[in-house]
């Protein structure tokens, strides 16, 4: 409150406050989860176009897209981190080759190609908004909450806004959303939010917890 | 304390407390902002030509974001640009007669609730974004301009891969809509927020 006192209008501290481990810890883990995100590509489209496995259930296991955002912000309990790490990880994922996936608007290129009335026109790859968005929607239940509680609620909490707004994306960003019946829409819901949130958020919970076991007061 | 006189009262996390007529005054703003989205903006942009290949139609393109803004200058309630933003968006699309649209989804074309609501969602957020990372805390001209940038950057990603309509433009042109509807934002919204907020809760200053 005093630091806010003097720069009424600046941020306390420079970028957030984020020290150099911080920022080891961001980059690392975007570019690692990007890489993994590239190869999921693959693995996902096999799961759900070769084995023909069915949307909803699958979602279960959509938790581990938001892991290039939730681990940093686990580990470092900064603002910011959740949002940069899940970006940084998006970026490396669309940036990546080789491309050997063209399935829907979700695969791997840099450019897409969006058809308006017959006619085809270049856009950046929407993966890399669908992942400024997943890792955005967290950060907010994190923000708040003034990035004060790490604990399994407030992560389910932020794991089920992530799963929210990926259904959303799906939706209304890249269509590849099919629903063959109402139930499955409603399904999908229900398992994005618990795949997510449950899932995701816990898992971030306990690498927060296995970090920072013994150190809370150091926050 | 960064906010004199009219002291916000803190929560437990250090943030600005929620109470009752912050939540009404939030509702009420994001109620107004999708009245004037249906009945009075539609008719200036399209006065103004916006939705035109010429960038400087969107230099009206601010108004879209006025609830958010309008919400978040005057209670200062972490998620009160979210929420106004998109009840606002929302009960403008329940009031026009188009309240799905035709969509197609994994080659197969669906009914679904009309994508305005989600572009009124992403402007929210990208309003909100500084201010969360800030902590709300800071409330000064340049955090409310960054707040218009992001507003201006989720809206024009919305106008490109959720609405597509900026799409058919060639790049030129889209930057020129990015620049315009930032300026309008800064001019429209941002600005006049801070001076809102500013006469709200700090003290006079000379």
């Amino acid at each position: 409150m005093e630091n806010a006192a003097k720069s009424a209008s600046r941020p306390a501290s420079w970028w957030f406050g984020w020290t150099a481990r911080d920022w080891a810890v961001v980059l690392v883990c975007g570019v690692v989860f990007g890489l993994i995100y590239r190869l999921w590509d693959d693995l996902y489209t096999m799961m759900l176009v070769e084995w023909g496995w069915n949307l909803a259930p699958t979602s279960l296991i959509n938790g581990m897209w938001f892991m290039g955002g939730f681990v940093p912000a686990a580990i470092t309990r900064k603002p910011g981190t959740c949002l940069f790490g899940e970006s940084l990880a998006a970026l490396v994922e669309v940036t990546v080759g080789p491309y050997t996936i063209d399935v829907g608007d979700f695969g791997a290129e840099i450019y897409r190609t969006v058809y308006i009335a017959g006619q085809g026109y270049p856009v950046f790859n929407m993966v890399l908004y669908v992942g400024i968005l997943e890792g955005l929607a967290p950060e907010y239940v994190l923000g708040w909450f003034n990035y004060r509680r790490w604990d399994w609620t407030v992560w389910v909490l932020a794991g089920a806004a992530g799963g929210l707004i990926e259904f959303c994306t799906g939706i209304w960003m890249t269509h590849y959303y099919v629903f063959e019946s109402t139930w499955t829409f409603w399904g999908l819901l229900v398992t994005s939010i618990i795949g997510v949130g449950l899932i995701g958020g816990s898992a971030a919970w306990a690498v927060g917890r296995i970090v920072w076991r013994g150190k809370e007061e150091r926050i | 304390m960064s906010q004199k006189g009219n002291a916000l009262e803190l929560n437990r996390y250090g943030l600005p407390r929620w109470r009752v007529p912050d939540a009404l005054w939030v509702a009420a703003i994001g109620l107004a902002g999708g009245l004037l989205y249906r009945f009075v903006f539609p008719s200036i942009s399209a006065e103004c030509g916006a939705g035109e290949a010429q960038p400087w139609s969107s230099l009206t393109n601010g108004v879209w974001m006025l609830a958010g803004f309008v919400a978040l200058a005057v209670t200062r309630r972490p998620g009160a640009m979210i929420i106004a933003e998109s009840l606002a968006a929302l009960l403008s699309v329940l009031l026009s007669g188009q309240t799905h649209a035709e969509i197609e989804l994994a080659g197969k074309t669906r009914m679904v609730l009309h994508p305005l609501v989600f572009t009124g969602l992403l402007q929210g957020m990208g309003g909100e974004t500084i201010f969360c990372l800030l902590r709300y805390a800071s409330w000064g001209p340049w955090v409310w301009l960054l707040s218009a940038a992001g507003c201006t950057w989720f809206s024009y990603i919305s106008g490109i891969y959720v609405t597509k309509c900026y799409v058919l433009f060639p790049a030129p042109v889209q930057a020129g809509i990015f620049i315009a509807t930032f300026l309008s934002t800064a001019v429209l919204c941002a600005l006049p927020a801070w001076w809102l907020g500013r006469r709200l809760f700090d003290t006079y200053r000379g």
